[in-house]
């Protein structure tokens, strides 16, 4: 095995990467990519090269009428949005800025994404098709450029949240939607077993909220629609939580700047404090409760200060934590996956605030599938240079 | 043979129930939708658990069968076509809706379960299951996720891939796995991506977890005439341009309008050059808003005439006569081709006046339909195979529409699938690495390759050496399949 060489790797388009990779793959150099560096999830390994993809960047083409965007995957996906929003068009796709300088192919490599997959879903049902470099250099391509395609295997929709394991996304297209003409946001105070059913209320309401989520202490619910729409969700919302017992009373709309500053905290939030972690637990919507007070529990447990972001309609909770004197976050995680054993499907860690040691058990329980997804890794990346143990120790 | 082997075991597991071997009820199930491609199978099972399920495939892999996977048979694509010395795994008789949770919104569904029936157990509850083609009140959830099925709506809510939370599968060599889940999200590889829209060469789906959504609160539907299809695409990207996202954006043309009303009196205007059936949905406020917004696009785009749908019963209708286009195009012509390209939607009025050109150049008539909001035509190439000749140049103009719309940057296919009919045109779209990748992916599910061989790679058993024209299948050429 080479030595990792200090300056990262930076090619500037599909060719040069093909290029850089066949010859590391030749060498069974281990590689790792990376483009803003902003969610560096997965293990990591000290011998890897690093590859930086942000000089395969800008916008190929913008299709506005077809409502498709081509664009280089090391591109901020700040600037992407910035050029797109002046022509009055977005990927409706919201994941932590994280410092702006998260890249198109790291936000759907990692799977990251925001409060808005309550209504547009995630990176992998934006990406129409992709361009992609396996390990040996190939450059392959799946899907295409228009929305609707059904030729062929969906790889592109395979490596949405793969974490750079199975190819290195080059260029993609993505579906974008059109700027929503009117917004709004409501809020109020709910504790966990509050906060529990009025995200299924809401996800089950006619007003269509576009975001349910609870941070702990209150929830928001986010629309997004036709100017002349929106008084009337509003008190769509309103009345269906009234009608499942749920009072409402302090339910009210935010100005424009508080929910500017209410959903740009809440984005901050996820991330991991220095030394501390975030968790990203995933449930039915129901459970939101349970999970709050495993949450709670397992930090008493494990000395830890604990505070929950939920994704509650979708059941995506997220337990960022940081140890007391004398606590551990490591304790704190396997406390978390005892109590969530039969109410989590998955305990998970995303963020770490810390590099290098301790290591930690990042994934948990080995999937019924993993043999199969091991498989994949095996087939299109035989010598394994793509990050090699991001998954440790699943494969 | 093997073959024998696989069917002693189901015999015993399956009882006489559940395995048909007469030559007559064998012939039953020779083709799917696609009635120009025939095989008759080698065995025909119809397992009602997964275990079963299981248990066949182990056996087929053991002895090296191959095995084919068929829900309803009315693919479009020739994806159930049997192989003639394998088995044919039925899911007609595993039926059951297992679970339908409304707090969470989540159905957990049987493989043979019809489309339509998971938005019927649904409704008590206000909600649905989006995914709507139009097939879907025979057609199986389990065909819908092997071919990521899209509907009439699927312009604003997306393809069965967008919906399945999970799918539990009976890999090829019959271990039984889960790939995604019951909640939003799972770690690992998003598999179920790959798996939904592959075609049943990925092992065979035994229970599907589907995500449902509550029913809009108003609908609101109207068809606009205009004088050329041309004109009716302008309006369409005034719509878009305008920021909305309608449900559905529908077109016929002149010919398809002739077919459909003689079919169905539905009441759309026989002297239209075409005819815009725009849908939107949603909370109310935002549909009317939305709704009266589209219909002054429309008039500004020269339409001639705007009717609107004045309740449920008139909506049905228009939308009767819109998906009676197809079967009513047997009233023009004894015999079409349906293709099913893709174009960027804005190159339609260009893609249009090609196709005619090649209609006027062949002296065959084509009559349009589309999903006009994505760009996904169905071009219905009429023929009478009774006029010699006639067969052969219409075939040749279908393939030359594909060709056209791959040429425009759009997809051979946008909701039929590849199956064997496309097979042979999947290199027109994808370089020899494109598809040496995806059989890369299908290699690490199945390495023996025997779950449904033949379909959506070109091989060069069924296209040649080098991809090209139609050519016989190899069935046809052994005396075991035809082609009508
Ligand atoms: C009149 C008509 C209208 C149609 N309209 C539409 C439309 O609007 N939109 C659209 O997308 N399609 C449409 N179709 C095509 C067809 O209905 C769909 O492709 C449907 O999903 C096929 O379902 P099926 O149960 O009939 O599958 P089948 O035809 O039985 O099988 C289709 C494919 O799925 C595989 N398969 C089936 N079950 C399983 C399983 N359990 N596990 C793994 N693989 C499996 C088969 O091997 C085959 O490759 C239409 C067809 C007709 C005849």
């Amino acid at each position: 095995m080479t030595t990792a060489p200090t300056e990262p790797l930076r090619p500037k388009d599909t060719a040069e990467l093909s290029k850089l990779l066949a010859g590391m793959y030749a060498s069974a150099t281990p590689v790792e990519v990376r483009g803003g560096n902003t969610k560096a999830w997965g293990h990591h390994s000290a011998h890897a090269t690093a590859l930086d993809t942000t000089g395969i960047s800008g916008i190929v083409e913008h299709s506005a009428a077809d409502q498709t965007v081509r664009v280089g995957c090391g591109t901020r996906f700040s600037d992407l949005q910035a050029q797109l929003a002046s022509a009055g068009q977005r990927v409706a796709l919201d994941p932590p800025d994280r410092g702006g300088t998260a890249t198109v192919g790291g936000v759907l490599a990692s799977g990251d994404h925001g409060p808005l997959r309550q209504r547009y879903g995630a990176g992998r049902e934006l990406v129409i098709g992709a361009t992609f470099v396996l390990a040996d250099g190939t450059v392959a391509k799946s899907g295409g450029q228009v929305i609707k395609n059904v030729a062929g295997l969906d790889l592109a929709k395979l490596l949405c949240g793969s974490l750079g394991t199975l190819g290195i996304l080059s260029e993609v297209v993505l579906r974008v939607h059109p700027l929503p003409q009117a917004s709004a946001t409501l809020t109020m105070k709910a504790d966990a077993e509050l906060a529990t059913a009025a995200a299924l209320t809401a996800g089950r309401s006619v007003a269509e909220p576009c975001a349910i989520e609870w941070d702990g202490e209150a929830m928001l619910f986010g629309f997004e629609g036709a100017a002349e729409g929106m008084a009337m969700r509003a008190e769509g919302l309103k009345a269906d939580l009234q009608a499942a017992g749920l009072g409402a009373g302090d339910l009210g709309e935010l100005s424009p700047a508080a929910a500017e500053t209410a959903w740009g905290r809440l984005a901050r939030s996820r991330e991991a404090p220095a030394g501390g972690i975030c968790i990203r637990m995933a449930a039915l919507p129901s459970r939101l409760a349970e999970l709050s007070a495993a949450a709670q529990k397992a930090a008493e447990i494990a000395g830890a200060e604990v505070a929950l972001f939920s994704h509650a309609g979708l059941g995506l909770t997220d337990v960022v934590a940081t140890a007391n004197e004398g606590g551990s976050v490591e304790e704190l995680l396997s406390q978390l996956r005892r109590l969530c054993s039969k109410v989590a499907t998955s305990v998970v860690v995303r963020d770490r605030g810390w590099q290098g040691e301790p290591e930690i058990d990042l994934w948990g329980p080995r999937p019924d599938a993993a043999s199969v997804m091991a498989a994949v890794k095996r087939s299109l990346d035989p010598k394994g240079i793509l990050a090699p143990g991001r998954f440790a120790p699943w494969w | 043979m093997s073959l024998k082997a696989v069917r002693k075991l189901a015999a015993g597991l399956l009882g006489p129930d559940g395995v048909v071997e007469d030559p007559a009820g064998l012939r039953s199930y020779s083709c799917d939708g696609l009635t120009g491609w025939r095989a008759t199978p080698g065995l025909v099972v119809l397992p009602t658990t997964t275990e079963e399920v299981s248990s066949i495939v182990a056996a087929c892999h053991k002895h090296s069968v191959p095995f084919v996977a068929r829900g309803s048979g009315t693919g479009l694509s020739g994806g159930a076509l049997p192989a003639t010395d394998g088995v044919l795994i039925v899911t007609s008789r595993m039926r059951r809706i297992l679970e339908i949770d409304p707090d969470n919104r989540i159905a957990v569904v049987e493989p043979g379960v019809t489309n339509a029936s998971v938005s019927v157990a649904a409704a008590p509850f206000g909600l649905y299951y989006a995914p709507d083609p139009s097939s879907q009140i025979v057609c199986s959830i389990g065909g819908n996720v092997a071919e990521n099925s899209g509907g009439a709506h699927c312009l604003k809510y997306g393809f069965t891939t967008n919906h399945v939370l999970g799918v539990e599968v009976v890999l090829p060599d019959g271990t039984v796995t889960t790939l995604g889940g019951m909640t939003t999200e799972t770690p690992g590889y998003d598999l179920r991506a790959v798996f939904v829209g592959s075609e049943g060469i990925l092992g065979i789906t035994t229970k599907v977890m589907l995500r449902l959504l509550p029913k809009a609160e108003a609908v609101r539907t109207f068809v606009a005439d205009f004088a050329s299809p041309e004109e009716a695409g302008e309006a369409v990207t005034a719509i878009i341009a305008a920021g909305i996202v309608p449900s559905a954006v529908e077109m016929m043309d002149h010919l398809a309008i002739q077919a459909s009303e003689a079919a169905t009196s539905a009441g759309y205007s026989l002297e239209a050059g075409a005819a815009l059936i725009v849908e939107l949905d949603g909370p109310r406020g935002d549909c009317e808003a939305e709704f009266a917004r589209s219909v002054e696009l429309c008039k500004q785009a020269k339409a001639s005439k705007i009717r609107v749908a004045a309740g449920e019963a008139e909506r049905q209708l228009i939308w009767k006569g819109r998906k009676a286009a197809f079967a009513a195009a047997g009233r023009l012509s004894p015999s079409y081709y349906v293709q099913d390209g893709v174009i960027p939607r804005t190159a339609l009025g260009r893609v249009l006046r090609r196709i005619s050109e090649l209609s006027e150049a062949e002296s065959i008539l084509v009559a349009n339909v589309f999903h006009a909001g994505d760009g996904n035509l169905h071009p219905l190439v009429l023929y009478n195979p009774a006029v010699s000749g006639e067969g052969e140049r219409a075939e040749r103009l279908a393939s030359q529409i594909v060709a056209i719309c791959v040429e425009e940057g759009g997809s051979i296919t946008g909701e039929h699938g590849v199956g064997v009919d496309k097979a042979c045109s999947m290199p027109k779209m994808f370089s020899e690495h494109d598809l040496a990748t995806m059989k890369k992916v299908r290699d690490a599910f199945d390495p023996a390759g025997l779950a449904n061989p033949g379909k959506l790679f070109p091989t060069p058993r069924l296209c040649g050496e080098t991809p090209g024209p139609y050519r016989p299948h190899p069935t046809e050429l052994a005396g075991v399949a035809e082609r009508f």
